[in-house]
């Protein structure tokens, strides 16, 4: 691998890493004793360290050297976790973005690193002990100590794999992090495995270890140094103790799942888990030494489960590939092309003779099975949680919150929700914005929401959850709400409206996304310049979303964002209007249906309005939309499809169906169209291109005119 | 004498084996001077371990000199 290949594997990895650190720093924060998130912490600084020292960041490598060496003060319980310390690690990861990914990194970069490492050390010399944890317990109990004070011998046997440097990993920097867990008694690298000089190779690996060494930690935290090569090389730890006639102590190795499977082997029941795990968090022991001090499971069998619990993370860490995103492009614009060439075999198909038609037809039909299997398959790989884009807004809303003097907490759910990949590297910005507005307008300082009788912390909510083909994503906060006599003075000072206009509270609301619009007196660090809500609805609704926003004076206000699952394929009904043949998205089509000329009235102020089974509706002719030239005037002769726009049915005039196909969406650049009411076009069989129809922004363009 | 960079690894252990291999080729001793060497990896040093295989085969001889404590306990844990 080229250097530069290496530094961008290395940059790559360190952005995923400093996301995941920030949100779980943000998160310990609040809940200071969560052992999984500690340990989770601490093996994302352990990856930063021995991927910058791989890499070249010789800087960044001894920097976060000193992090991990405070954070296993953490993850051991001699240092607290407090609002200090959770300062100093998120200065430390801005100090390391700077860094690392600043074009030219920052002039003061050395005196911040010698600032920081200050403040680490003064961390690392003063142990703030916490209260005194009841030590004594296990040996009160006669349970396995996880961690022993007494010294252990371990017998250390590694060799790597020849191809490791690929992957990043030194292993002369393992063994020496080994060494400083304790005193190396003896080391051997067997030189034999090292080719001759002549035929070496020095990019591949041939190092391996023998090493005999004295420590007072248990096997676990030995194997921590191993974590990332373990499945992938053969390291052999072995607990020599006994042979050197020092008390034999045995730890046990606890996982998250250790309980689900010994819960499933039915050795202990769910009731026993509950308690374990409850007994385990107020003690802060392992949960294997607890069962097996409990009588619940003999040593054995906690071992089998263990062994059984690294078979399953082996197994799924093989399961999983990475891929470069841009090919999963490439293979949606391919299927796009197989699907336009599909659509023209099927017109081949309409003009050959019957028989043939008929077979090809048949071939067809099970071609587009496949094709639409292969569509699903390929949109479920682009499909990501949205998970780690509300993460980021954790670091986000403390930071903000913490400058604007107020208190507010970030709630999030529905983390697993899926999304395409395109549209959530397009959606963090715009709820970046909704999220800023949230904290710097919406919710109160804790006075002014004590004083309303509100708790003193404000919350934010990021919700995302799927709804009838649809992905939401709710913005949800417990401030003041809209002012909205507020936003109509405002307006009015703008000349948006009029002073003496009538105008409803969904319109004044909507009026918050017009350019330009703010109500803040002052522009402050986070909003309130007038731009931003306008940038955000069109960044929406370039991703063909919409945004909708409900707020209550006094109690809070709700931002809702709809998008689509998925932007490069949908199911589309094709209509002909005249000569042109445009395309309705299914998921917005209700029905079709002829409708009686005595159900069709006029209605002054509302326009056209057509009768379905009691309501009135109204009627849309897209030919005077779009300027062409329809066969039938009369709604009554024409078809009338039934869509639904944010819960609004509307029917649409048109004179033909043709039918129902999947459509690859080709976007139209603004010079063709700025309409609203076009979204795209698309290729059909016969080579002809048609208009997407926007349903949406259809709906509003007409309202607007 | 063979004055060895700053830092040797994997990025450009190639022309370090390179050097050394041309070093051993016409001198009869190879004294590698680490004086400035901060670190090395495992590359490193298992070039530097069977260029001194090479060399008593060859009945020459590689030494090293200049390293820092911190380099020493390093080469120690490589095994040199």
């Amino acid at each position: 691998m080229g250097e530069g290949g290496l530094t961008e594997v290395f940059l790559n990895e360190c952005t995923e890493i400093i996301g995941n650190l920030e949100s779980d720093l943000v998160t310990l924060e609040e809940k200071n004793d969560d052992q999984d998130i500690i340990n989770r912490i601490f093996r994302y600084f352990h990856t930063l360290k021995g991927s910058s020292g791989i890499a070249g960041f010789t800087v960044i490598y001894e920097f976060t050297h000193n992090l991990e060496s405070l954070f296993d003060k953490v993850r051991s319980g001699e240092i607290l976790v407090n609002r200090d310390i959770i300062d100093i690690l998120l200065d430390s990861i801005d100090y390391i973005k700077d860094e690392l990914f600043s074009d030219s990194g920052s002039p003061e970069s050395d005196t911040i690193r010698k600032d920081l490492t200050d403040r680490i050390n003064v961390f690392l010399g003063t142990t703030d002990k916490k209260e005194e944890e009841p030590e004594d317990f296990l040996k009160a109990v006669g349970a396995y100590k996880s961690v022993g004070s007494n010294e252990r011998y371990f017998k250390i046997a590694a060799v790597f794999k020849e191809d490791i440097f690929n992957n990043g990993i030194d292993p002369l920097m393992v063994i020496e992090d080994l060494s400083g867990l304790g005193k190396i008694i003896s080391l051997t690298v067997d030189k034999k495995r090292i080719p001759d000089f002549e035929k070496l190779d020095p990019e591949k690996c041939y190092m391996s270890w023998d090493i005999v060494m004295k420590t007072r930690f248990d096997e676990m935290k030995l194997r921590d140094v191993f974590l990332f090569v373990y499945d992938d090389n053969e390291i052999d730890i072995e607990n020599v103790t006994e042979k050197y006639n020092v008390s034999k102590e045995t730890p046990y190795i606890a996982e998250k799942k250790l309980g689900e499977i010994l819960v499933e082997k039915g050795i202990i029941n769910n009731n026993e888990l509950e308690d374990l795990v409850r007994m385990q968090n107020d003690k802060n022991f392992r949960l294997g030494d607890i069962i097996v001090q409990k009588g619940l499971a003999s040593p054995k069998q906690v071992d089998e489960a263990l062994s059984e619990q690294d078979k399953i993370k082996k197994k799924i860490e093989i399961s999983t590939v990475r891929v470069d995103s841009t090919k999963l492009d490439n293979l949606m614009n391919l299927l796009g092309e197989i699907v336009i060439g599909q659509a023209s075999l099927h017109r081949v198909a309409d003009d050959i003779e019957e028989e043939k038609a008929f077979r090809l037809k048949n071939s067809l039909y099970s071609l587009d099975r496949v094709t639409r299997e292969f569509q699903e398959q390929i949109m479920s790989i682009r499909m990501v949680p949205i998970g780690p884009t509300f993460e980021q807004f954790k670091r986000f809303v403390r930071d903000a919150a913490h400058n604007m003097g107020k208190e507010i907490k970030l709630h999030i759910e529905g983390a697993d929700t899926e999304l395409d990949k395109t549209v959530i590297e397009k959606i963090g910005d715009p709820l970046k914005h909704m999220i800023r507005n949230a904290i710097d307008h919406g919710i109160e300082r804790s006075d002014e929401r004590r004083k309303s009788g509100k708790p003193a912390h404000g919350t934010i909510n990021l919700k995302a959850y799927h709804q009838e083909g649809n992905v939401y994503i709710d913005v949800i906060d417990d401030g003041k709400g809209f002012d909205l006599e507020k936003v109509k003075r405002k307006a009015v000072s703008l000349g948006m409206i009029q002073p003496e206009e009538e105008i409803t509270r969904e319109k004044l609301v909507t009026i918050v996304f017009s350019p330009g619009f703010s109500t803040a007196e002052q522009a402050s660090d986070l909003s309130g310049r007038g731009v931003g809500m306008d940038v955000v609805k069109t960044n929406i609704e370039e991703l063909r979303g919409s945004v909708e926003v409900k707020t209550k004076e006094g109690e809070g206000t709700l931002i809702r964002i709809k998008l689509p699952l998925t932007l490069a394929i949908i199911e589309g009904m094709l209509v002909r209007i005249g000569r042109s043949v445009l395309i309705i998205p299914l998921l917005s089509v209700i029905e079709t249906i002829q409708v009686s000329r005595e159900n069709y009235k006029t209605v002054e102020g509302k326009g056209e309005v057509i009768l379905v089974r009691g309501d009135y509706i109204s009627l849309i002719r897209l030919n005077e939309l779009f300027g062409i030239e329809a066969n039938f005037t009369n709604p009554w002769e024409a078809l009338i499809v039934i869509v639904e726009s944010d819960g609004e049915r509307i029917g649409i005039m048109i004179d033909d169906l043709i039918g129902q196909q999947q459509i690859v969406i080709k976007s139209l650049d603004n010079f063709i169209t700025t309409s609203r009411s076009i979204s795209g076009a698309s290729i059909l069989g016969d080579g002809r291109v048609a208009l997407i129809i926007d349903i949406h922004g259809m709906v509003e363009e007409i309202k607007n005119r | 004498m063979m004055k060895v960079e700053t830092e040797v690894n994997v990025k450009n252990i190639r022309s370090f084996y390179t050097s050394l291999k041309n070093e051993l080729e016409k001198e009869s001793e190879v004294i590698l001077d680490l004086t400035d060497t901060v670190r090395i990896d495992s590359s490193a040093a298992q070039v530097i371990i069977s260029a001194m295989s090479r060399a008593a085969v060859l009945n020459k001889k590689i030494s090293i000199t200049g390293a820092s404590p911190e380099m020493k306990a390093l080469l120690s844990l490589a095994g040199l």
